[in-house]
């Protein structure tokens, strides 16, 4: 993929302030008037510590959460869509072809086979031919052994579940990849694996967002830091 | 692709439906658009106005007010209030499926499980005894039912059995929207997991668009696209469902999301 | 034995202050639209004031209120039960005509205008100028499968008629073939479902395209159903499981008959059967006719 002259993904002017009513009404700011960009073919790092909003940020650009002013122009194809404004539909869409997200537990319905909801997604993105084998290298290259491809993952470990997430996700080249710390849980082999998914997901032009506490991970993966402190809310 | 999709039409288009029942309000002035291959959940206490929308948007209750636009497979726009009542009810025992809270109100318990998964077959004029016996078969295995209960009546099944045979004489005349009225509600927690992973996988290999009403956050969280929150008729909150349950704006979707005992 | 023993004719009409026909001018009139009406609907079940007759319900009560509105003074009346003269309802219906309008009776099928019937349809081919009036138990054929008498109205109005077919696939799927044997439903002229009565279904043929106008009258459900003269009337089945009747593998121990419908008769301890004719008049006829099979045939 050649780098266009416009960056994947502009955040600007991006706040955020939790409303709590079941708590009489009390405010919880957590962001400011954020502002950032990804090109394509970088991974931005953020950083900052506990409680600054990290996670929060992934979760609004993913639709999860409401933005509550501020734009987040994700460029597509020479189409600009404002992640802030877009429709359900369209966030749907996206999550199925171009945001993917690794959320820091694994959130799947009971009964659904490890590697069912592996090549899922790759039915979700519209895989053209048998998502079956891509699914199984991938779910390999995590070190997920052949005999849990078969069972729901609910009863996994924590690094079991978290490789399943991680397989999931990174099973498909999504242009999008937001990271909340993704190597958690890990152990060495497994985190260098991981490293080497990233790396590889913005060789290939992907624009990556990512939350990493683990410093010799994020020296290996990232290309920039945004240090998250000059957004910080006053409360 | 996504500008093709965005011209699509909308399944069914609901404008400012609202239902009184004298001078008590059922619900007020509810508006959505539902796309095919979507499911929207609708969730809500008791009382909130759910049950009587879904009367509403099923074609068995009339609005006070505002319409009910369904777009047919062939013939376009179809007013679902305003069509006569024979093509509203032959959309709803073929294009349209409804499954019941309590299986009893959606199954022929007098009749053996074929008869009932048949029953659509034969309303649509199927008069081949084999083939109406093949799609009951076939039906069956779908919603996990042995093939040998298919002479059994549905009330020597259990609970969880009878649900999933009401799904499958709803799903049988492959209808394109599927009203759901509590579907896990009264079985076990077990139950409703199986029930919950069946209805996920055919929804989504059939394309079905599906309305489910529930008080089960779990419910539309595994299910669901979109979430209407209700509260006294009115709809409160609208939107992704998980931005619903996790980033709660309205006060009374906080403290129903807020109130769900952590498993 | 054509001529009937319980009373001598117009002579004795009217018992002291009963209207001829024992239903008054008014209700006759009534009935009589009812009729009309479900004559212009073939096979549509029209409601009426049906009265209390000097019999139970569930004895006749509405074959004789039609029978009383269109029985003349000029008029042959002929009643049977299970295609037989002389059995109970038969005989105090009769009795009734007899005295309450002392219109001619007969035994014989060809004889008469008018034929009250439960449960059999005469095998002599009946002709235009005859009128068949059945005694119906239940007419709605819905009721089997859904009580709501609403919701019925509402799937005749609307030609849902799909549950019909659920208890002719319930009969395959338990028996391997359609077991319903009497009151076997039929489409009337391609549009409403009707319940024949409890006719066997042997009989259902003989209704289709009939010359005779067929009346249907149902007293405590107050309902009046009709198929005019030649009416199609189809009996409902599946593609691969038609409609069939059952022919039994015996003749008739009387008159020889292979062609009526038999009556399975017990003659002694040892399990000695006889089949006989469930007509009588066909079988007498028949038999009078010098048509008569060696009696020893019977099994």
């Amino acid at each position: 993929m050649t780098p266009p002259a416009f960056p994947s993904l502009q955040v600007d002017g991006l706040s955020k302030t939790f409303t709590l009513h079941t708590q009489n009404g009390a405010r919880l700011p957590v962001l400011q008037g954020m502002r950032f960009s990804v090109s394509p073919g970088e991974c931005l790092a953020l950083s900052g510590p506990s409680g600054i909003g990290k996670s929060t940020v992934l979760r609004l650009l993913y639709g999860n959460y409401g933005a509550e002013t501020g734009r987040m122009i994700l460029r597509q194809d020479e189409r600009e869509i404002d992640l802030a404004a877009a429709s359900p539909r369209e966030i749907l869409r996206l999550r199925k072809h171009t945001i993917g997200y690794v959320s820091q537990f694994l959130r799947v319905i009971p009964r659904v086979p490890t590697l069912e909801i592996v090549a899922d997604t790759l039915r979700n993105a519209g895989f053209a031919g048998d998502p079956l084998p891509p699914s199984k290298a991938m779910l390999t290259r995590l070190r997920i052994p052949e005999r849990l491809w078969n069972l729901a993952p609910s009863t996994f470990s924590g690094g079991e579940q978290q490789r399943v997430n991680l397989a999931r996700v990174f099973v498909h080249p999504f242009p999008v990849l937001l990271l909340d710390e993704p190597t958690a849980s890990l152990d060495a082999a497994n985190r260098q694996t991981v490293i080497e998914l990233i790396q590889s997901a913005w060789a290939r032009g992907a624009a990556v967002v990512g939350i990493f506490h683990d410093l010799e991970v994020r020296d290996a993966v990232a290309t920039r830091l945004l240090d998250m402190d000059q957004f910080r809310a006053a409360a | 692709m996504s500008a093709a999709q965005d011209n699509d039409l909308p399944l069914l288009t609901v404008r400012d439906v609202s239902r009184y029942y004298g001078a008590r309000l059922g619900c007020r002035d509810v508006s959505f658009d539902l796309w095919p291959g979507e499911v929207l959940g609708i969730v809500g206490e008791s009382g909130s106005g759910k049950s009587t929308l879904l009367n509403c948007l099923s074609g068995k209750l009339e609005p006070s007010g505002g319409e009910v636009v369904y777009q047919t497979r062939h013939e376009g726009a179809l007013d679902v209030y305003r069509a006569s009542e024979a093509r509203r009810r032959l959309l709803l025992r073929t294009d349209w499926g409804f499954v019941h809270q309590n299986p009893r109100d959606g199954l022929r318990m007098a009749v053996s499980a074929g008869a009932n998964v048949g029953e659509r077959l034969m309303a649509v004029g199927d008069r081949h005894y084999g083939n109406i016996r093949a799609a009951a078969t076939d039906w069956l295995g779908r919603v996990e039912i042995a093939a040998d209960r298919l002479d059994d009546r549905p009330t020597a099944f259990s609970g969880g059995m009878q649900q999933r045979l009401q799904i499958a004489r709803v799903l049988v005349t492959k209808p394109r929207l599927v009203f759901m009225d509590e579907p896990t509600g009264g079985l076990d927690v077990s139950v409703q997991a199986r029930l919950l992973d069946l209805l996920r996988g055919l929804v989504r290999d059939l394309g079905l668009a599906a309305i489910v009403v529930t008080h089960d956050l779990a419910v539309v969280r595994l299910l669901a696209h979109r979430l209407l929150v209700m509260k006294d008729g009115e709809v409160v909150e609208h939107g992704l469902t998980d931005r619903v349950l996790d980033d709660p704006q309205h006060p009374y979707t906080q403290l129903l999301v807020s109130s769900v005992l952590p498993a | 034995m054509t001529q009937l023993d319980e009373g001598s004719g117009p002579a004795e009409v009217g018992v002291a202050g009963y209207n001829f026909a024992y239903l008054d001018e008014q209700t006759k009139r009534m009935i009589r639209r009812t009729i009309l009406k479900a004559v212009a609907i073939p096979g549509y079940q029209v409601a009426f004031g049906s009265r209390e007759m000097p019999l139970a319900y569930g004895w006749g009560t509405g074959g004789m209120q039609i029978t009383a509105a269109i029985v003349g003074a000029d008029d042959t009346l002929k009643v049977i039960d299970q295609g037989a003269d002389d059995t109970t309802n038969a005989v105090s219906i009769r009795r009734f005509f007899n005295r309450t309008a002392g219109v001619a009776m007969t035994e014989r099928t060809v004889d008469a205008s008018v034929i009250q019937t439960r449960h059999r349809i005469p095998e002599t081919p009946l002709r235009d100028d005859q009128i068949l009036v059945y005694q119906v138990p239940m007419p709605e054929p819905l009721r089997y499968l859904e009580p709501r008498e609403t919701e019925t109205q509402k799937m005749h109005a609307l030609s849902e008629y799909g549950v019909m077919h659920v208890k002719l696939y319930e009969d395959i799927a338990r028996h391997g073939r359609i077991t319903t044997s009497y009151d076997y439903p039929v489409l009337v002229n391609g549009r409403y479902v009707m319940a024949p009565s409890p006719i066997p279904k042997f009989d259902n043929p003989k209704m289709d395209r009939m010359p005779a106008l067929q009346l249907f009258g149902a007293g405590r459900e107050k309902r009046i159903y009709a198929v005019p003269p030649y009416t199609p009337v189809k009996s409902l089945d599946f593609e691969d499981h038609p409609f069939s009747i059952d022919r039994q593998p015996h003749s008739c121990g009387l008159c020889g008959s292979n062609e009526s419908f038999l009556d399975e008769i017990v003659t002694d301890d040892a399990g000695g059967r006889l089949y006989v004719c469930s007509d009588t008049d066909y079988c007498r006829e028949r038999r009078e006719a010098g048509d008569v099979m060696n009696r020893s045939a019977a099994e």
